[in-house]
């Protein structure tokens, strides 16, 4: 099943935070769905499920709109905030409510909080559960209803590392199952990591529509990091090439202008040893900013000049 | 292991046990809120409790108190004294079995899971609807007895059997389920408890108030329209004078829940949730 968002636009009183935004949403990979905060991957979430109405456009899942679904946890299954629980209720008795409007048998509740690792706490008032254990029994009760889209909004917050490595393998178990996995973040960094494919909003636009390879390949404005033992005979090739490079403290070189693969085939034909060659994180997370901001910048500009609002 | 081991999947499921997954989800969330009890617990305690201790004081008064004093008592509203603040706190339970959603944020999940709205509200309706109506004619019944013992020296005491007793107690539950069912609709119109609660307190309290100031006759024509005097009218024993018949007093006392639950299903339906 596909999500597919058709020329989507969403105002709040004056301000608009979704766009003539138009993506599909494939099954069988991860799609990461990225965007600064306040660029509206929530309110785009929220109109996949029917929270929220688009003053335009059109949204379908499997080509049904949300709201008339019937059960819909057997084919949709999402987490928007995890910390939307009531904190008297127990983590049983939370999921337990979802299960019966949605025909679940309740041993399925058990299994699940056991399998997201809650069952020694699955009898105890959520109020007292932390923001990372709040996130797994949101996720639990996404999968409740073996569905096969899957929609996730930022759930990588208050995750431990040891969580962040649970979600990202699960996240990619489902992928490989043939479901559709929508996940957003604000961090490319965290999407790098686990998506196959981004959808890149800055204020409500679509900015790109892309794997995430071919992203992160494109960001040429971002670093790489080179170690090789004859750095300066590297430096000279790479500057030949048309390349800034800096030579950093720790003995690693920083380029830019050029692509690692580029590099990688430079050193190659120079016959130079590399024993390290990957884009700069940090980089990449202003790239990605600035790439937004432009987008958004150059938009915004185009829109006065046509006097669209 | 895969997370996702098979589930019974309803492909399809009648419209009968699809609405009774709505119930159960609600009865499950009102079971599992431990605010419930408690108010549940005060409600019993203020209307149990207070009927029989007027009865009490009046009883041991009774020697006192002049011969219109006493022509003017109501064994039968005595019975009911608790009731003014219990029915507070039944009707608060309506508006929190919505608000409590809403201020936590929990109502996007429910709409999620069940994207039916006026449905959900109609099976939250039915919940606290039912719940109000048990243990609202239980305290009702409950109060009665140990009011009437206590009124005994007084000579005014009424036997279940007296004429009107029954209907009036009957009356009180069914007051208590439409002032209940008006909570969950000012709930849901507010998204916000305190506001429900204003609501309601406005209402029963602040609205009488305000029309029983106004000119007459305006303030005993719209005061009987009123949830509070309606209440009088159904519980009391004999009709006073400018009061609906009994079978108007319990339409308009209807209307309330009907109004109310049926302008936050339309909001509820047309707007963002
Ligand atoms: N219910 C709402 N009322 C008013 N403004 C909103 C509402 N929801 C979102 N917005 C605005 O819409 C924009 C997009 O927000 P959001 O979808 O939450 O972005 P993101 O999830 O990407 O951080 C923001 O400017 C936000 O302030
Ligand atoms: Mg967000």
């Amino acid at each position: 099943m596909k999500i597919e968002v058709a020329d989507v636009t969403k105002r709040y009183g004056e301000a608009v935070a979704v766009s003539g935004l138009t993506f599909t949403v494939e099954p069988g990979r991860v799609t990461g769905f990225l965007g600064p905060n306040g660029s509206g991957k929530s309110t785009t979430m929220r109109m996949i499920l029917g929270l929220d109405t688009p003053d335009r456009g059109d949204i379908a899942i499997g080509g049904h709109r949300y709201r008339g679904l019937v059960r819909p946890m057997h084919q949709v299954g999402a987490l928007l905030d995890a910390t939307a629980v009531h904190p008297a209720r127990t983590g049983t008795a939370h999921l337990r409510a979802l299960a019966c409007a949605n025909g679940i048998a309740p041993s399925r509740v058990d299994a699940l909080l056991e399998q997201v690792g809650l069952g020694s706490v699955a009898r105890r008032r959520v109020g007292g559960y932390s923001l990372g254990m709040k996130q797994r029994l949101g996720i639990a009760g996404a999968l409740l209803g073996d569905p096969s889209v899957l929609m996730f909004d930022e759930p990588v917050n208050g995750l431990d590392p040891e969580g962040v490595r649970w979600l990202r393998d699960l996240l990619r178990d489902l992928a490989a199952e043939g479901r559709t996995v929508l996940v957003s973040s604000h961090l490319l960094s965290e999407m790098s990591q686990t998506a196959d494919h981004l959808i890149v909003i800055g204020r409500g636009r679509l900015i790109a529509d892309t794997s995430t390879q071919d992203f992160i390949a494109d960001g040429s404005a971002a670093r790489v990091i080179v170690r090789a033992p004859y750095g300066g005979d590297l430096a000279r090739v790479l500057i030949a090439d048309g390349a800034a490079v800096e030579a950093r403290g720790d003995g690693t070189l920083a380029v830019t202008d050029l692509t690692a693969a580029r590099i990688g085939h430079l050193a190659h034909e120079a016959g130079l040893e590399l024993h390290e060659l990957r884009p700069d994180q940090a980089s990449l997370e202003e790239a990605f900013m600035q790439l937004t901001a432009d987008a958004v910048e150059h938009r915004a500009l185009a829109a006065e000049l046509t006097g669209e609002r | 292991m895969s997370m996702l081991t098979a589930t019974a999947r309803l492909a399809t499921v009648g419209p009968a046990a699809w609405f009774k997954g709505l119930i159960s989800a609600e009865t499950v969330k009102l079971r599992a809120t431990r605010s419930t009890y408690a108010m549940l617990t005060g409600a019993t305690a203020l209307a149990v409790g207070i009927g029989p201790l007027v009865a009490k004081s009046t009883a041991s008064r009774w020697p006192h108190l002049t011969a219109a004093e006493r022509a003017g008592f109501d064994p039968m509203a005595t019975t009911f004294r608790g009731f003014e603040i219990a029915q507070l706190i039944i009707a608060t339970l309506g508006v929190l079995a919505v608000s409590s959603e809403y201020s936590t944020g929990l109502i996007r999940t429910t709409f999620a899971a069940a994207p039916q709205r006026r449905a959900v509200l109609a099976a939250k309706a039915l919940v606290i609807g039912a719940i109000a109506l048990l243990i609202g004619t239980a305290l009702s019944f409950a109060t009665f007895f140990p009011t009437q013992a206590l009124l005994d020296p007084t000579g005014t005491s009424l036997a279940l059997g007296h004429p009107g007793v029954v209907r009036a107690l009957l009356a009180m539950g069914v007051y208590l389920t439409a002032i209940a069912l008006t909570g969950l609709g000012l709930g849901t119109l507010t998204r916000s408890t305190a506001g429900g609660v204003a609501g309601l307190f406005g209402l029963v309290f602040l609205v009488p108030g305000a029309v029983s100031a106004l000119p007459a006759p305006w303030n005993v024509r719209i005061g009987t329209w009123l949830p509070g005097d309606l209440a009088g009218q159904l519980t009391g024993l004999h009709l006073q004078a400018g009061a609906l018949s009994r079978p108007a007093s319990l339409i308009v006392l209807l209307l309330y829940p009907i109004v109310f639950l049926g302008l936050a299903a339309i909001r509820l339906h047309r707007q963002d949730a």
